[in-house]
């Protein structure tokens, strides 16, 4: 024993209570990221045991080692390249079959192994009793039965693959394919183990005769040569079979899967339909499914709205009653104004929106993700979201977005592949949040009537359901049909809810108020060195040329960058007056009140949703979405303006 | 040419198989990644399905396949040919 220090990978299915296990194992000290380059989440988090310092990593849940998804090619490029010191293989005992496909193909991989056979009370519930001692045997890894909601089987879990690194690490032993299979893969691995490929032999040539684009294309690179033998015993297979040579694979894999399940587990009828059947027929009942939902999702939606609106007037008022204590200590000059208008209230901007909004809607993501509910909800919706082009899924951040669209951004990691993630924020972006409902009604349902301000929410979701088909056409990579899992209901983890709320919001924090404070310095900085007038005249052939709005109104438009409702505020502080139906010296009537709400409703996300954008998405993607934003709006606002001009 | 036209007319799609009724899949008529998918959550040639409940919106399907529930858009099912079992 030379190292003391040791890499060990969670890896499984969806939904099988791997992040539990993982709270379980590292307690508070975690970390959630991104992998490098990746919209993948990344969670890590380290624990001492017998004198081993051991860093845990939290791999994506994931259904298969294939190229579906980046999770899948970001797991398997993991383990085969980085080669962690022992997997944690996590099963759902209740799902057996299923699980095992994937814990085959991680043996394929050729790294240690230990399985965790997870949630056997709720398969014992379901009458399924499973003989973990064969099914060790006969995968030939060690198996240890837990509970991971109770904690049951974590110590021993450890343990376990503490002992396994210990011992050396042996790898686990290769599950054999039919003959005819069989015998194309060792003729293949013997071509490939004289190349250098950072994957295991066997395993390369395995995904060759799957047709692996991922591997095909690197190995054409290294020998074009292995690939038409590839391809030529592909074909070979094909022929035997009938059948693509990825589906008698994957066949074959699961044959072997179904093999041990029906070897090693024992199944009883459950004597009774157990609550949660019951209430699964309930939450999707033809008639009543869709009343729950609204009743669960309105509590839940004004809840969120009620505690944010209150924690937030709460904090708000707390952290500008500093502003007479910043008075008396920088003054109210130059340095001053920068400190308490640049950085503190940037700080506030962020804490004011951060805290309120994004705590409750992390935990009730979780919440509604681990119970269950999420994919019922999914079940009801998906038709109507499909014809925005999104998933049934994304219905809860779009729906949370009317409040604020940070955490509606944050919540988009729900979707399961990246282009959908990606779709799914854009729209969420467009939706008008709580801020912008503050301008669209204090100004044109105040000042020009309710029926425009009603009108300007059509034009709103006319415009995301256009823009959502547009970009569900021009996005890159090709879609995918949605093809959801329904688990059992059960009761989440809370301990488990409550860490990934906390890691992420840090996580978020982190990364937003740098960028909040920076822009609001920046903001304020152009304010005390009066550098605001110059850059509103630079702006005026877009606000005065094209939108038909005083020149000033750009200044408004710059401060709602920092938060929306800011527009509103400047643009009451620069026309002089809140009363905007008798503004003197302006040009500003109905037609221009409802021209600027149209604007500052789609021309950008604030400066905390940009940021929860880069968290997601990165830089590239979150600015491509803002600049396209900002241009679109004014486009739409200079038609606007254009069309009511005729109409008047 | 009539064993095939008679063949064909024993498959249906997925899509067809009514809340209830069991089926076994014959093939996928889908390419990419959604083949990929359907394939790795054990739509195999040969695999029982069962179609459990529909959507109130008609869209999508809940199938158990394998001991789990998924749920496929009506859309998706009709690329998936099943032979009913009656």
């Amino acid at each position: 024993m030379t190292k003391s220090r040791f890499i060990v990978v969670l890896a499984g299915n969806a939904n099988v209570g791997k992040s539990v296990i993982f709270n379980h194992l590292t307690g508070l000290h975690q970390h959630i990221g991104n992998w490098p380059g990746k919209t993948v989440e990344k969670a890590e988090g380290t624990l001492h045991f017998r004198g081993h310092t051991i860093d845990i990593i939290d791999l994506p849940g994931i259904y298969s080692l294939s190229t579906f998804s980046i999770e899948e090619l970001v797991s398997r490029e993991y383990i085969a390249v980085e080669t962690p010191d022992v997997v944690i293989n996590v099963v759902d005992a209740s799902v057996l079959e299923r699980n095992l496909f994937f814990t085959l193909q991680l043996m394929e991989l050729e790294t240690p192994m230990v399985v965790a056979l997870n949630q056997v009370d709720m398969a014992k519930k379901k009458g399924i009793e499973i003989n973990y001692k064969k099914l060790e045997k006969t995968l030939g890894v060690p198996v240890i039965p837990t509970v991971a909601t109770r904690g049951t089987g974590v110590y021993e879990l450890l343990q376990k693959s503490v002992e396994t690194i210990e011992k050396g690490g042996e790898k686990p032993h290769q599950m054999k394919y039919g003959d005819e299979i069989e015998k194309r893969i060792e003729g293949l691995s013997e071509i490939v183990k004289k190349v250098h490929y950072p994957y295991p032999a066997r395993w390369t040539a395995i995904k060759l005769l799957e047709k692996d684009e991922q591997v095909e294309r690197e190995i054409r690179e290294i020998d074009p040569e292995i690939l038409s033998a590839a391809e030529k015993s592909a074909r070979e297979i094909e022929d035997i079979h009938g059948h693509s040579c990825s589906t008698v694979i994957t066949s074959e894999r699961y044959e072997i899967a179904g093999c041990i399940a029906r070897e090693v587990q024992h199944i009883a009828p459950p004597i009774k339909p157990p609550m949660r059947e019951r209430l699964h027929a309930l939450t999707t009942h033809k008639i009543f499914g869709y009343p729950i939902m609204a009743i669960a999702l309105l509590a839940i939606f004004s809840s969120i709205f009620a505690f944010g609106d209150y924690t937030s007037g709460l904090l708000g008022d707390l952290l500008y009653g500093l502003e007479p204590i910043f008075e008396s200590i920088f003054g109210a000059e130059i340095v001053g104004k920068l400190i308490w208008g640049g950085v503190m209230e940037g700080i506030i901007a962020g804490v004011t929106i951060a805290l309120p909004y994004i705590i409750p809607f992390y935990l009730i993501l979780y919440f509604l993700e681990d119970s269950g509910y999420l994919s019922r909800i999914a079940f009801l919706l998906d038709n109507v979201m499909h014809k925005i082009g999104l998933h049934g899924k994304a219905f809860i951040p779009v729906m949370l977005s009317l409040g604020c669209n940070v955490p509606g951004c944050l919540g988009c990691r729900i979707m399961e592949t990246e282009r959908e993630r990606l779709l799914t924020a854009f729209v969420v972006t467009l939706v008008p949040c709580a801020a912008t409902t503050v301008i669209v009604l204090g100004l044109v349902g105040t000042f020009v009537g309710v029926q425009w301000a009603l009108a300007l929410y059509i034009i709103n979701l006319l415009i995301i359901f256009l823009l959502g088909r547009l970009a569900f056409k021009a996005l890159p990579g090709e879609p995918t049909a949605l093809i959801m899992e329904m688990h059992d209901y059960r009761v989440p983890h809370l301990q488990t809810v409550l860490k990934q709320t906390w890691f992420r919001l840090m996580e978020f924090i982190k990364m937003a108020f740098p960028l909040i404070i920076v822009g609001s310095l920046l903001i304020k900085l152009a304010d005390v060195t009066d550098l605001l007038n110059p850059i509103a005249s630079v702006l005026s052939p877009m606000t005065v040329t094209w939108l038909g709005l005083p020149a000033i109104t750009g200044i408004a438009l710059i401060f709602g960058v920092l938060r929306k409702e800011l527009t509103l505020i400047m643009l009451a502080t620069l026309l002089g007056t809140a009363d905007f139906a008798h503004v003197p010296n302006f040009d500003f009537g109905p037609v221009q009140m409802i021209v600027f709400a149209l604007v500052t409703m789609l021309y950008i996300p604030c400066i905390a949703t940009i940021a929860a954008l880069v968290r997601e998405f990165g830089w590239k993607k979150a600015l491509f979405i803002t600049v396209f934003e900002i241009v679109f709006a004014i486009l739409v606002g200079g038609i606007a303006f254009r069309l009511l001009i005729l109409a008047q | 040419m009539s064993s095939m036209t008679k063949q064909k007319l024993e498959y249906e799609t997925l899509a067809e198989i009514k809340v209830g009724q069991r089926a076994k899949v014959v093939g996928l008529l889908v390419e990419g990644p959604t083949r990929r998918r359907l394939l790795d959550l054990g739509l195999l040639p040969g695999t029982e399905v069962k179609a459990v409940m529909e959507s109130p919106l008609g869209t999508p399907v809940a199938y158990k396949i394998r001991g789990s529930i998924l749920a496929l858009r009506l859309e998706d099912a009709s690329k998936i040919m099943v032979n009913p079992s009656r």
